[in-house]
């Protein structure tokens, strides 16, 4: 996607008037850390979630980022999804989904937490090798739990992903386990802004070598009613020799 | 075949993960969480009565922290202040809506079944809002009928029978401990539902233009309750008092934006008296006794609950139902009751009790609303 283009659908997310009911603290993967919560988006209505990061590598090139997503809640506690992303240096990425690959994702919440029972969903995410060096699709099954204490919510995620068309110093499958919490900073009286932070350890792409390990803390603030913007930082701390120093990632969630 | 056993690993770990947590008993509810209805006219209120969807945002928090604060404490001192707190938010001029589900957190998880009917049927109330604030809606009756008509089919709406509020839905063995204990709380959230009715008549009056200039009479007066509640009232105000045109011309949605107002009092009852219902299950059961009664699945096709069914009250101030000021038409002796929105709009509202006191009793800390 053009630098240009993403300039313009920010500015048109800006333009977009308020309106009664996105759902600001509902967590899903990127906007802006990868922990996601158990809930999707309400059945109805269309999300539009937009963003740009930068990551900067131990070894090789420092990248730009600029995901694109489009949720929309096809039937009661049920969402799918359809993404990209670009990147910039995109033969330098080791991992699975490459840049202009599509993820198609359907996310399902079993039940509404309540005191003593914990809010359930499962991810199932399909990445289609579109993208630049893509060589295989991949299966990504997540279990997702979110058990809140008071107004902290806990999540964990944990997800296991088949890959095809790996090499064969490569994995064909991945694991990755995160967990995480959010937290509504000002509540009750102020419910606009919920910091969140996660650790996460995933396997790394290449067999051999060591699980990366790093952690991530983030917020999501609501502008209007009807937009919620975001922002992110992480690291990296161990993992293979090329992981990710530093990351940083922004962007904007409209309701529709 | 490396696949298939990469899948069973992963399946597994999710399923560990998941029994792991999920205890052997509990209360399992799915969530439903709705988008509003899709219309031309979806968010009028914020584009053309900006000040009116403030006033709403306020109300949202109101009714959320009082619940959580009457699951914390009993204390007079402290509910005294939780209402104070809410008039500080209201007058804060809120430009998004609170969260209530952070609001309130132990009331949402421990009685979703409830809480999902409060959201589902605020929805249907801010799209009639919003379709009668739109200009670029043609045939809105129609389309608030179509709008209805997709409301009643969910499990979890209110129904559009009218049910009694003053009489077997106020005689259950908490009834009017809320009014009771903290009188000041009762009649300031029975004055968020009186401009909620209110504000319908002023709708109908006409254009969003029309609407813009009349409102801010209506939102003062409602302000004047705010600062002064009306403690004379002994009743909730009811939807044709306060909008009688609106309640003729859409007597299902009348009857459904009273009943879920009172179901708002059985709760705030319930709530109030932790003797009757000292633990949260105690609560949530007495909570899943009444609910019942109010959904609309529970009578369509099938009545089984009439015996909750009130009068018809659908004639305006003192139509069917209300003998002229203060009376039911079955006898019921209803006191001061508070007037229509065409009554304080023309300046005829304002003898005796009903009228609220010009000096403020309460002074926000925030100060006046920016409006």
């Amino acid at each position: 996607m053009r630098p240009l283009t993403l300039v313009s659908l920010a500015v048109l997310l800006c333009l977009v008037p308020p309106a009664h009911a996105i759902d600001h603290k509902n967590l899903d993967e990127g906007r802006p850390l990868r922990l996601e919560d158990a809930y999707p988006i309400a059945s109805g209505e269309l999300a539009l979630e937009a963003g740009v990061g930068f990551t900067l590598q131990r070894r090789g090139a420092d990248r730009a980022l600029l995901p694109l997503e489009v949720l929309y809640g096809a039937y009661p506690n049920l969402q799918f999804g359809l993404g990209s992303h670009v990147s910039t240096d995109p033969h330098e990425i080791d991992e699975q989904a490459k840049s202009g690959d599509l993820q198609l994702s359907v996310l399902y919440n079993f039940n509404q937490e309540t005191l003593t029972v914990p809010a359930l969903g499962v991810k199932l995410t399909l990445n289609v090798p579109t993208g630049v060096d893509s060589s295989g699709a991949d299966v990504e099954l997540k279990g997702i739990v979110t058990k809140s204490f008071n107004r902290v919510s806990v999540h964990l995620n944990a997800a296991y992903a088949v890959l095809t068309g790996t090499r064969r110093h490569e994995r064909d499958g991945q694991y990755q386990f995160i967990v995480g919490a959010s937290y509504p900073v000002g509540a009750p009286r102020y419910t606009r802004t919920t910091l969140v932070a996660d650790v996460f350890i995933q396997q790394a792409p290449r067999r051999g070598e060591s699980e990366i390990v790093g952690a991530e803390v983030g917020f999501r603030h609501q502008l209007t009613p009807r937009l919620v913007l975001d922002a992110g930082i992480g690291s990296e701390f161990t993992g293979p020799a090329d992981r990710s120093r530093f990351f940083i990632t922004t962007g904007l969630s409209v309701g529709f | 075949m490396k696949a298939r056993g990469s899948v069973l690993v992963g399946l597994g770990v999710v399923v560990a993960i998941l029994a792991a947590v999920f205890p052997a008993g509990g209360q399992w509810v799915t969530r439903d969480h709705r988008w509003q209805p899709r219309g031309p006219w979806n968010w009028a209120v914020p584009r053309e009565l900006p000040q009116l969807f403030r006033e709403f945002n306020g109300i949202d928090f109101g009714h959320a922290h009082l619940a959580e604060t009457l699951l914390r404490t009993q204390d007079p001192q402290r509910v005294e202040q939780a209402r104070l707190e809410v008039l500080d938010f209201i007058f804060s001029s809120p430009a998004v809506p609170p969260d209530e589900e952070q609001v309130a957190p132990t009331l949402v998880r421990m009685a979703w079944e409830v809480q999902r009917a409060f959201n589902w049927t605020h929805t249907l109330h801010r799209s009639f809002y919003d379709a009668l604030a739109s200009d670029r809606a043609q045939d809105k009756e129609g389309a608030l009928r179509k709008v209805l008509a997709d409301y009643l089919e969910k499990p979890e709406a209110i129904t559009s029978h009218r049910l009694d509020p003053h009489g077997k839905l106020w005689s259950f063995p908490e009834s009017k401990s809320f009014r009771q204990r903290f009188p000041k709380f009762n009649t300031q959230i029975w004055a968020y539902h009186w401009l909620q009715a209110a504000v319908y008549d002023v709708q109908l009056m006409g254009n969003a233009a029309r609407q813009r200039e009349l409102m801010p009479r209506l939102i003062e007066w409602y302000h004047g309750y705010l600062r002064q509640p009306p403690l004379e009232w002994q009743f909730m105000p009811m939807l044709p008092e306060g909008a009688p045109a609106f309640s003729a011309r859409f007597p299902e949605a009348a009857a459904i934006f009273d009943n879920l107002h009172m179901l708002h009092d059985n709760l705030d009852d319930i709530l109030s008296r932790p003797d009757l219902y000292p633990t949260l299950e105690d609560k949530r059961s007495a909570i899943l006794r009444i609910l019942p009664i109010y959904l609309h699945r529970n009578h369509a096709p099938e009545d089984r609950y009439a015996e909750y069914h009130g009068t018809a009250m659908g004639g305006g101030h003192t139509g069917p139902g209300i003998a002229g000021h203060g009376q039911m038409g079955s006898g019921r002796v209803m006191g001061p009751r508070p007037p229509s929105a065409l009554e304080v709009l023309e300046g005829k509202a304002r003898s005796g009790e009903e009228t609220p006191a010009p000096p403020a009793e309460h002074q926000p800390s925030s100060g006046q609303p920016k409006h």
